[in-house]
């Protein structure tokens, strides 16, 4: 019992024989009899209540301090334990404890939202992360249902709404990956595996199909799950890839065959295979031929990987395309005279100056009015006209032939690297760069535009524009 | 040595003119085409012993000739050499046509090469005396 406990009591106690006595001597004072009885009684009621009264405060006082103190250690104070109390009542080892325990459990709920908040940010950092890839993640549940996919996967199979609780199965029904899935999910395990796949995007024709490396793994226990599904689209990788493949083969082909032609000659030669002068003379006119081409090719090839690498520096000045046009023209009039064609000029009397580089300027005339004549039937005519497009600030060339025009397949092909028209193949050489080199001149490094219109049977009109004046010529 | 027929296909006038020269120095007798599509029908029309083709070729290439040869009862035992300048790739595509003997990279050796075609044709000779 506490000295406070005690203190209660024994104040109890004295007030109980203080009316006692009192009750004795009242009743000594009024002498027997109901009248005195009553009178005790009385006095025990009161006495009753009055100790009722005493103890009721006290309790509630103690209950009062109690909640005080636990509202406090509950609350934000750090006066836990102590609580600054001056009540002693309070102070017993099982308060002490009991507070103790509350305490830990406030540090321990307070650690814990600590943890949960720092959970639930570190988790909101990894889906935004997630979600930012582009490339595909699935993350499902040893059933297959999907319980994440990022936004890369929804576009890889152009869902509209989340595919969370779709089956993974259904999306990849065939290939490595399909059987991979599907005997590890009915198996209870899927294995921690790398495949590549062909994916036909749904709804797509088949021009849509893209490759991806798969990859599979556990998160937690391989029998449990959940698992990952991580892809990376290599279709891209691919397509360089081929095309980096499909240049160095053309070229290849290019640089081989006057290589061949050359090497065959020569042996010809050393074997005495040409038995007169005459022969032997055609013999190496041939070649000279050869070696100009592959000339022309290589310089060709350096040209257009300089300007694609940005390496070229052009000497950008006032070019004048029409003074270009007539210079060309002039330059091909022995070689068109041997086809009896007719080269001829068309320029409008108004300045048709741009700024730009008139030497790779004058390579592009060039080679489109070259390849007019050498694509142009004997006795047909080229024209070469330049005018200005007001409307969109430029200065317009065309080289306008009376050939066979070019297919429609092949139009839109005639300025890719090697690519030749194969119904013209047989009526000149060329190095099938020639119109590559001439986009890059126009497009890259003068920021024009260069296409062509044909009509089959009639001719073709090869076109390029060049801006007046223009500050995006590429210095690089 | 039998002196034989032989059929020269390329695009490419220069390769056409060595060969042709160089096999009728060795005493061939040579037809000259210059794409796919004239290569086929100079063959159905003169019956080469053999055939000498470029690869890349307008119209038609050598594996398609190749091809269609084969598929010709009259000319599917006519050896066929191709010639191509290309680097790779070609042996996926040649591999399941049955009448083409040799595959030449360019630049190649007229001597090499006649030796080859001369191998082919005893070949084939010796296959019709032995039939």
């Amino acid at each position: 019992m506490s000295r406070v406990d005690f203190k209660l009591v024994a104040t109890c106690v004295g007030l109980a024989v203080f009316c006692s006595l009192g009750g004795g001597l009242a009743v000594s004072t009024i002498g027997t009899g109901w009248g005195g009885l009553a009178v005790v009684l009385g006095l025990s009621v009161t006495c009753a209540v009055v100790l009722n009264l005493v103890f009721h405060q006290r309790a509630s006082s103690q209950q009062g301090m109690l909640l005080d103190r636990v509202a406090r250690v509950v609350g934000d104070s750090d006066d836990l334990i102590s609580g600054g109390s001056s009540d002693q009542s309070i102070e017993s080892p099982k308060m002490v404890a009991l507070v103790s325990s509350i305490s830990e459990m406030k540090t321990r709920l307070r650690e814990e939202s600590v943890a949960r908040q720092v959970g639930s940010s570190r988790s909101h950092e990894i889906l935004t992360v997630l979600q930012s890839l582009s490339d595909p993640v699935f993350v499902f549940d040893r059933f297959g249902t999907i319980r994440l996919a990022n936004h890369s996967a929804e576009s890889m199979v152009l869902s509209d709404s989340s595919l969370e609780g779709t089956d993974i199965r259904s999306i990849f029904t065939e290939g490595p990956l399909s059987e991979l899935l599907c005997s590890g999910i009915s198996e209870g395990a899927i294995e921690s595996r790398a495949v590549e796949i062909e994916f036909q995007v749904p709804r797509c024709t088949s021009d849509d199909e893209r490759v991806y490396d798969a990859r599979t793994f556990s998160i937690g226990d391989q029998s449990v799950g959940p698992y990952v599904l991580a892809m990376r689209d290599l279709t891209r990788e691919r397509q360089i890839s081929r095309m980096k493949s499909d240049f160095v083969s053309k070229a290849s082909h290019e640089l081989r065959t006057p290589l061949a032609s050359i090497r065959g000659y020569l042996e010809m030669l050393v074997d005495g295979e040409a038995d007169c002068e005459e022969v032997r003379k055609q013999f190496i006119e041939s070649m000279l031929d050869d070696t100009e081409r592959l000339s022309s090719l290589v310089e060709n090839m350096l040209n257009i990987s300089r300007i694609e690498a940005g390496i070229v520096r052009p000497q950008l000045d006032r070019s004048d395309l029409g003074e270009i046009a007539r210079h060309v023209a002039h330059m091909l009039e022995p070689v068109a005279a041997e086809k009896d064609i007719q080269v001829t000029t068309a320029t409008a009397p108004v300045d048709l100056s741009v700024e730009g580089d008139s030497t790779m300027l004058h390579e592009v005339v060039l080679n489109l009015a070259t390849n007019a004549i050498k694509y142009t039937p004997d006795g047909g005519r080229v024209m070469i006209s330049v005018d200005t497009d007001s409307l969109e600030r430029s200065v317009l060339v065309a080289v306008t032939d009376t050939g066979l025009g070019i297919p429609l397949e092949s139009r839109e092909r005639v300025f890719e690297k090697f690519f030749r028209v194969p119904s013209y193949e047989r009526m000149a050489q060329g190095t099938g760069l020639g119109l590559n080199l001439c986009r890059n001149i126009v497009e890259s490094v003068h920021q024009g535009r260069i296409g062509v219109d044909s009509t089959m049977g009639e001719g073709s009109r090869f076109w390029f524009s060049i801006p007046m004046g223009f500050a995006g010529a590429r210095a690089a | 040595m039998t002196r034989g027929r032989i059929l020269v296909a390329d695009d490419e006038t220069h390769i056409v003119q060595v060969l042709a020269l160089k096999f009728r120095n060795a005493g061939h007798e040579v037809f000259e085409a210059h794409d796919g599509e004239e290569a086929l029908d100079l063959a159905r029309r003169m019956s080469p012993d053999a055939i000498v083709t470029d690869y890349q070729m307008p119209f038609m290439n050598g594996a398609e000739l190749a091809e269609a040869l084969s598929k010709d009862p009259a000319l599917c035992n006519v050896p066929v050499m191709i010639l191509t300048a290309r680097g790779w790739g070609l042996d996926e595509t040649i591999a399941s046509i049955p009448n083409i003997r040799h595959v030449e990279s360019k630049p190649f050796s007229p001597r090499a090469v006649l030796t080859l075609v001369e191998q082919m044709i005893d070949e084939r000779h010796e296959g019709r005396k032995a039939a």
